[in-house]
């Protein structure tokens, strides 16, 4: 049960990361850097 | 905060063998904006309640955050700049479309949307510092960008005789996103000087 939890909440901050990196500003709050992982695996795509 | 939060998060993920580690920045990045994007919509919401806003509180979010995912514009070096920007600007809009809200005739409207579109045509999309967009993006985002001003001039146009109160908000939101990203534009050209 934790463990299935633990991967939602995962999978939940992958797929934001992955969706704000396909914007030029993301909710209109300030932008963290993007992390280089991230420019690669979307260059990837 | 926003940052050591998310770090946490991440990390207590790690811990549990549901994350690897070469990952954890990504994770990181994607809580964060979670994090503060809650913070955000909170702080509006609230800003909103307590002066009896609530629909155009609603109406200001998600005209500014839905516009600028593709068009961009100002940010400030921290969230808590940021977040204070955000409610002063939310402020400014609401006081402004209460002040307008007598005198507003359909010509002044569409001044003010004019001025929206002219900064969308020129500017955006506009490349975060901390965000690079690929030449594709770029281009995509300008086509996105054109397509939702579209979109808000259909909207505003037809709310105006609907509900004039909303098709002001839209519109003093508008003028804001393309101020914010004006001052983008100028802090540019001085760091260029």
């Amino acid at each position: 049960m934790k463990k299935t939890i633990l991967k939602a909440v995962a999978k939940l901050g992958y797929n934001m990361a992955l969706e704000a990196a396909g914007t030029a500003s993301m909710y209109g709050t300030y932008q963290p850097v993007e992390p280089k992982a991230l420019q690669q695996l979307r260059n990837k795509k | 905060m926003i940052h050591k939060f998310a770090t946490m998060i991440a990390d207590s993920l790690h811990k549990n063998e549901v994350i690897e580690v070469e990952q954890k920045d990504i994770y990181v990045y994607g809580y964060e904006v979670i994090l503060s994007s809650i913070l955000n919509l909170s702080l509006v919401l609230v800003s909103g309640i307590l002066l009896h806003q609530i629909p155009n509180a609603i109406i200001f979010y998600l005209v500014f955050v839905i516009t600028r995912l593709y068009s961009g514009g100002y940010h400030a070096n921290s969230y808590l700049k940021c977040n204070v920007i955000f409610v002063i600007v939310f402020l400014i809009t609401i006081a402004i479309s209460n002040l307008l809200y007598q005198d507003m005739s359909f010509v002044y409207l569409l001044v003010f949307l004019s001025i929206y579109i002219g900064s969308i045509l020129e500017y955006a999309p506009i490349e975060n510092a901390n965000k690079k967009l690929t030449d594709e993006d770029k281009l995509k985002f300008r086509k996105i960008s054109i397509g939702i001003s579209g979109c808000w001039t259909l909207i505003v146009c037809i709310l105006y005789f609907l509900v004039r109160e909303y098709a002001l908000t839209i519109t003093i939101t508008l003028v804001m996103i393309a101020i914010l990203m004006i001052i983008e534009i100028n802090n540019r050209k001085e760091i260029a000087i």
